[in-house]
């Protein structure tokens, strides 16, 4: 892969990632999805988690994934990057 | 032959709703997603794929089977399911149960001791999550039942990798995530379709709560994520160039047919065009991991 590929990639999904999960949390907090205003204090919590939860799971693994695209590449055997071998770890 | 006869159609029945409480068609699904993995992982032997998928098919057929019996009490009020064997009088409630109860034993001792533990512990995970976490809790109580009940449908992934791979890494988390951001605008797609089963027993799916056009913004929202994470994977290199192509196509295929919905006046031809898609696309999206990493070994 050329070396302009992945970081293009990573960039283009973190904007993506960026741009729905605002707009995801934004209709919950000041939009059409937000609980009703007679809910119950333990359900708008318990909303809110369900909402803020994926979202931080996806900061998450967007933070993962960036270290892994950026982390040093030793030549494994045939020349794939030690990100791809670890895939491979069954076969 | 001794013993009872037992009339021939009747026997077929029972074999036909025992079947029928698996919920086979969905299943069907549920195995590409668990063996497809398998392939991505390594290249597993032909006995092991068979064990996983006995395996597979048999907790998520329990799963399903118990499901029933929670949901019996609305079953039997909604068009889609009112011919389900509990709701049709054809089978006592305790015996779906039991034969649930009875189907995810099997197969976690099958997974257990045939392949690795690790692999039965992800798919009793899967089990008790769709069971206790998605039925009993979320699924009467919220409008986000299906973001976070779509976890359940993620496991099988986790469950074909463990399988082969002994582990998870950074690649099973990956095709977890797919498959759980690809449940809400697969699943809206329907509940658009049926919100007024759903509102008569009740349960607060989205178009009911937040309103079809607000239902329909979201799904545009987790299908742009699913995209975005379907293209990772290649940029830490778990898939090559082959694979990111197909994504492409198949996630800018769905992106249409989702925003084909929101731009609609009359939405109900494009909706279920967007449910029959996202089947199709999650199938051949996980086919197109196994060609591009089959290619590369």
């Amino acid at each position: 892969m050329s070396s302009y590929l992945a970081p293009a990639i990573l960039w283009s999904a973190i904007a993506l990632c960026a741009v729905a999960q605002v707009a995801l949390l934004h209709s919950f907090f000041l939009g059409a999805s937000r609980p009703a205003r007679g809910a119950s204090r333990a359900f708008r919590t318990t909303e809110t988690l369900w909402v803020v939860l994926p979202a931080l799971t996806l900061a998450c693994l967007l933070a993962v994934t960036w270290r892994a695209v950026h982390a040093p590449a030793p030549a494994g055997p045939g020349g794939a990057p030690a990100s791809a071998i670890g895939a491979e770890a069954g076969s | 032959m001794t013993g009872v006869a037992v009339p021939r159609t009747a026997e077929r029945t029972l074999t036909a709703d025992l079947i029928a409480l698996t919920k086979p068609r969905i299943i069907s699904l549920l195995l590409v997603t668990t063996i497809a993995p398998m392939y991505v992982a390594g290249r597993p032997g032909i006995l092991l794929v068979l064990l996983v998928t006995i395996g597979g098919y048999l907790m998520a057929g329990g799963a399903n089977a118990v499901n029933m019996y929670l949901d019996r009490d609305i079953d039997d009020r909604m068009a889609r399911t009112r011919l389900r064997p509990i709701p049709s009088g054809r089978m006592q409630p305790q015996a779906v149960l039991a034969f649930g109860v009875a189907l995810a034993t099997a197969a976690t001792f099958l997974l257990a001791f045939f392949v690795n533990v690790l692999t039965a512990a992800l798919a009793l995970a899967g089990f008790y999550f769709y069971v206790f976490i998605y039925t009993r809790w979320l699924k009467r109580t919220t409008p986000q039942n299906i973001v976070i009940g779509g976890a359940a449908g993620a496991f099988p992934p986790l469950v074909g990798w463990a399988a082969v791979a002994g582990r998870v890494d950074l690649t099973a988390i990956f095709l977890f995530l797919i498959v759980f951001y690809w449940t809400p605008p697969h699943f809206w797609a329907l509940a658009l379709l049926k919100q007024h089963d759903y509102g008569r027993v009740g349960v607060p799916m989205a178009p009911l709560v937040w309103g079809e056009r607000e239902t329909m913004r979201q799904m545009l929202w987790y299908t742009l994520i699913l995209i975005a994470l379907t293209t990772l994977p290649v940029a830490f290199g778990a898939f090559g160039v082959g694979y990111l192509v197909a994504a492409l196509a198949l996630g800018g295929l769905l992106l249409w047919g989702v925003v084909r919905v929101l731009r609609a006046g009359q939405w109900t031809a494009r909706a279920w065009w967007v449910y029959k898609y996202s089947l199709l696309y999650l199938a051949l999206l996980f086919v197109a991991m196994v060609v591009d990493r089959q290619l590369a070994l």
